[in-house]
């Protein structure tokens, strides 16, 4: 007989699923219901539309023929319930829909600011992770003389660079003594917060926001910091991070056991019977919650694999990423911020370009790397973390993993390198 | 969206499809329909006569219905848009038939009629419309010469702010040499005077043609959308010195050296095209008449420098850094790229073009060589063993009918020049750009891409993807020209080539992860190494 399976949510991590289970299953129906948008779109590609530099269409990885040609049924709804024990979802409007196996695949929404006067019927407040903030954002741009984004994460700065593609002065509100500390040395946030300055954004690191004011007809009119200067402004971005979309599970018939997400093991299991999780709403069997695109793409196929029948395990890779912080490019690999005691940094820079590579490591050790303003292939410095490559060998190599342009290489041997303390973060 | 002033209002539009789009399509059409062949358009609209109404409601109404087909199908059909596009359709046909009888008149060449419709030598501009051109001439040369010596020490930025020089040369020949009887001999120049009177006389011979001037416009537009080019990209090496390359090689071998040519009673080479593209390069005609320097250079080039490279560097070394074809795609079209049709319905009718084309070409050059090998005017005639003799004999024991093969080869030779050459790479190959996109001749038709796409596959060039790190955006198959879906290999680690990629770097520069990166080794190793990637797997690309 064949299989009923349903994906909750058309995110990358539930699309990944449903197209892993019909190259497994050729014969099971599957379903996949999202209340976001009719069809599975690129959330990394939100700032690109926002800067017209892309259609809606063309955020969609795929051809919507495509859906058909795979036997994908997608159904636009908002589930309310879930039944394990009879194996049953109900929509919000009403409609029940049955499953043989189910993946939980609801993402992550953007996390609300709580603070005298914000709301969220405030007119000028906007998030940056929907298609429907998207819209908000889009509605608002034009009447926006200036806009406070807060929150000094990827988010944030790609919302500040789209606001100033539109002409609009942006006041961005970092909490932290530099930007994005997570992530970053002092020196590499300076960096970046010049290289934003430079595109016109007042920076405020150590800034707070304490409340904010709206006008007569309901809109942001001002916000004012914890340091008390108020800010006049007509649009309230805030990116403070997002959190597993699970609140509406906590209240179902059946719910699977939570953390700060849907708790899984290594297969991708919930604690419920034939169902599975994945994504930014899944969180691992060590507590972690990795909300980033590639995890999310990788959970998701493997939770298709193993709901059509292919047992198998999920490993964290090494950590990586990458970004473009205005014209800044920016590449990280391994562990950089959370690293043992003792460590220490190699940090080296370019005297006049926005240019810079750290390594840090404990000992002849190499953890992690970070570089700003050129291109890196990961999978080279990876390799090298794995195969324990010295320090100094790593330095005298590092050309080998630039991944710059044909004749556009940075010029490495014109930086220079000195020893770095780790700055923890939040210390300043 | 963006608050806005009316200037930059229409540059959007034009470069969102908007209705100004479509006007500037028509526009084009037209200019290059009067300029290609002023004469077919004549004859075709006067047949048409009132004709010229129904058959533009009959392609609008079926370019809508193939159109909503698709849409159908896609479950995204507004009938609404479909009629919209219709009506676009129809404009654009009524708009390029009016305007295209205009143009062929006004682009006639003056020699043959006695008019000047268009500046051309001999019209003198009222003095003050003179010195205007002439000093904003003189302004661009000194603002780009102030700016050359303010980027001392940065080669690429001293180069790119030279083109403000080139531009202002530029300007200065064609308002001196269209807008004065400065070079105006009065008399016909004389055999044997070397006096710089005599030269310039000379020059005014060479520009006096519409070819000319067309060259003289094609190479204003070349440096000029260079030189935004330039601006834009200024960080990415690649794109500069591409750039550069092709704005050089414009100037030069697309129009001065020509010229020149022309000026040393030679004919007018264009060196930097090679057979099939300048498919009369291996006309036999052609090939007796000009001389061997010339003929030794086409057939090096076109039978051995254009594999080799092709094999060793892409097709790119052509397409996006020496043709003019490509090269006004890459610079005044730059800011249309993003246009190029997408999605695999694109992608089949490009294969089935394009190599339909080549087959054509490659048939009419084997065609009329036979022609004139057995013609009753064989060009062999005399030159060789006493050919026609033994020809006569085969043409009367194999049925062999040398009379049928020239009038075939005649008429072929005609309909490939009326039909590619002036209709596909002219008129719609530029006259789409705001439509379709910069590429659509290079894409679809142009027989020298499809042979050079078919040696890139077995050639060392393709497009690297980092693994793992593509986040699906899209910019990359948004801004490929050739109409690529990258972003299907990107996001499933699958470093690829496709024959249709001119390797113009723009997926590269776009992408915000730094996932691709050009690059020539031979597959091996490297392709061995990489792990598919998990999820979001191609699903149907062929390669
Ligand atoms: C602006 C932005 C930029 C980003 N850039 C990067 C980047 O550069 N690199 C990177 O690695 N990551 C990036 N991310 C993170 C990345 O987008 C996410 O990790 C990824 O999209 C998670 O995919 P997912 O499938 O788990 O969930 P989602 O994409 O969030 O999809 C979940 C879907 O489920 C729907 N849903 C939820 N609950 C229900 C319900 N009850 N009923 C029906 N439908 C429901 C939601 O509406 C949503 O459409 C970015 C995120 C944002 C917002
Ligand atoms: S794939 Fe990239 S390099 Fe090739 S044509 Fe497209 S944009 Fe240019
Ligand atoms: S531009 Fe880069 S990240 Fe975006 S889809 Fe293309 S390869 Fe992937």
């Amino acid at each position: 007989m064949s299989k009923a399976y349903v994906v909750v949510g058309n995110g990358v991590a539930g699309v990944s699923a449903a197209l892993a289970i019909r190259s497994r299953d050729a014969r099971g129906t599957i379903a996949v219901v999202s209340d976001e948008g009719d069809y599975f779109f690129s959330r990394t590609a939100l700032m690109y539309a926002f800067m017209d530099r892309l259609p809606r269409r063309a955020m969609e990885p795929y051809e919507r023929h495509t859906w058909r040609e795979r036997g994908v049924e997608l159904v636009r709804a908002r589930v309310a319930d879930l039944d394990a024990s009879r194996h049953q979802l109900t929509l919000r409007d009403g409609r029940t829909l049955p499953y043989d196996r189910l993946l939980l695949a609801t993402g992550s929404r953007a996390r609300r600011i709580e603070l005298p006067g914000v709301t969220d019927d405030l007119a000028g407040l906007v998030h940056f992770v929907t298609l429907q903030d998207l819209d908000a954002c889009e509605q608002y741009a034009p009447t926006t003389k200036r806009a406070v984004v807060v929150g000094g994460g990827l988010i944030g700065i790609e919302l500040v660079e789209s606001l100033r593609f539109h002409g609009v002065a942006v006041t961005f509100l970092v909490r932290e003594p530099w930007y994005w500390p997570a992530a970053l040395s002092r020196e590499e946030g300076e960096m970046t917060a010049r290289e934003m300055r430079r595109h016109g954004v007042d920076v405020r690191e150590g800034a707070e926001l304490a409340s904010v004011a709206r006008d007569a007809s309901g809109r942001v009119a001002s916000v004012t910091t914890t340091a008390g200067e108020t800010i006049a402004c007509e649009m309230l971005g805030v990116c403070i991070g997002v959190a597993p979309q699970v609140e509406w599970l906590r209240g179902v018939a059946t719910p699977p056991a939570m953390g700060r997400g849907v708790k899984v093991d290594a297969t991708m299991r919930t604690t419920l019977d034939d169902v599975w999780a994945a994504g930014d709403c899944a969180e691992l069997a060590d507590g972690r919650v990795e909300s980033i695109w590639y995890s999310a793409k990788r959970q998701g196929a493997l939770a298709g694999e193993n709901m059509s029948g292919r047992p198998k395990g999920y490993a964290s890779p090494v950590f990586f990423n990458s970004a473009k912080l205005f014209e800044l490019e920016y590449t990280t690999v391994g562990a950089l911020a959370e690293v043992e005691d003792g460590a220490e940094s190699l940090y080296a820079t370019h005297p006049t370009r926005a240019l810079s590579w750290r390594i840090v490591h404990s000992g002849d050790k190499v953890l992690g790397f970070n570089a700003l303003g050129s291109r890196w292939d990961h999978t080279v410095i990876t390799r090298w973390i794995e195969e324990q490559r010295p320090v100094d060998w790593v330095r005298e190599h590092l050309r080998r993993a630039q991944f710059d342009v044909e004749l556009g290489r940075a010029p490495l041997h014109e930086m220079t390198a000195r020893a770095l303390p780790i700055a923890r973060k939040g210390v300043s | 969206m963006r608050r806005v002033g009316a200037l930059q209002a229409v540059a959007n539009d034009v470069t969102n499809r908007g209705v100004s789009a479509w006007l500037l399509a028509a526009v084009l059409l037209a200019f290059y329909l009067g300029l290609y062949i002023p004469g077919e358009t004549a004859r075709l609209l006067t047949t048409l006569g009132g004709g010229v109404w129904l058959l533009g409601v009959g392609v609008a109404a079926a370019t809508a219905a193939v159109h909503a087909w698709f849409a159908r199908r896609d479950g995204t059909l507004v009938v609404r848009d479909e009629a919209v596009l219709g009506a676009k359709v129809f404009g654009l046909l009524m708009a390029t038939a009016g305007m295209s009888a205009w143009f062929a008149r006004a682009l006639e060449p003056a020699v043959h009629h006695g008019r000047h419709l268009l500046p051309s030598p001999g019209v003198t501009w009222s003095t003050p419309v003179l010195a205007a051109l002439l000093g904003v001439a003189l302004a661009m040369g000194v603002y780009g010469a102030v700016r050359v010596l303010r980027e001392r020490g940065d080669k690429g930025a001293m180069l790119r702010e030279a083109t403000w020089v080139l531009l202002a040369a530029q300007l200065a020949t064609v308002t001196l040499a269209y807008g004065t009887h400065l070079f105006d001999p009065g008399s016909a120049p004389v055999a044997g005077d070397h006096s710089p009177r005599a030269f310039a006389s000379l020059l005014y011979l060479a520009l006096d043609s519409k070819w000319t001037l067309y060259g003289l416009l094609y190479t204003c537009a070349v440096s000029a959308g260079g030189l935004y080019m330039l601006g834009r990209y200024l960080h990415n090496r690649y794109q500069v010195a591409r750039t550069l390359v092709v704005i050089g090689v414009q100037a030069t071998f697309g129009f001065s050296v020509p010229v020149l040519l022309k000026l040393f009673a030679q004919p007018q080479y264009y060196l930097s095209y090679f057979w099939p593209l300048k498919i009369d390069a291996f006309y036999p005609d052609n090939i007796l008449r000009d001389p061997a320097p010339f003929v030794l250079w086409s057939f090096l080039g076109s039978l051995l420098l254009v594999p080799l490279l092709g094999i060793f560097f892409g097709k790119r070394w052509y397409c996006s850094w020496v043709c003019g074809c490509g090269g006004l795609a890459n610079t005044a079209g730059e800011p249309f790229r993003h246009l190029s049709q997408k999605g695999e319905a694109a992608w089949r009718f490009e294969q089935a073009s394009i190599y339909t084309v080549l087959g054509l070409a490659i048939v009419t050059t084997v065609l009329v060589a036979l022609s004139a090998l057995v013609g009753p005017n064989s060009a062999l005639n005399g030159v060789w063993w006493s050919g026609t003799g033994a020809v006569s004999q085969w043409r009367v024991d194999g049925g062999l009918h040398s009379d049928a093969i020239v009038t075939v080869a005649s008429k072929a030779r005609y309909y490939y020049g009326l039909i590619v050459v002036a209709v596909l790479s002219g008129a719609i190959g530029v006259g789409l750009y705001p439509l379709g996109g910069t590429r659509q001749w290079c894409r679809n038709f142009c027989p020298m891409a499809a042979l050079l796409g078919l040696i890139q596959k077995v050639g060392r060039y393709r497009i690297r993807v980092k693994e793992d790190m593509c986040i699906s955006c899209g910019l990359c198959t948004q801004y490929c020209e050739m109409g690529i879906d990258v972003r299907a290999y990107a996001q499933s680690n699958e470093t690829f080539v496709r024959a249709s990629c001119v390797g113009c770097g723009m997926c590269a520069e776009v992408c915000p992860r730094g996932v691709l990166s050009l690059e020539q080794r031979w597959p091996g190793r490297a392709a061995q190494r990489a792990k598919p990637a998990a999820g979001l797997v191609q699903l149907r690309l062929r390669k």
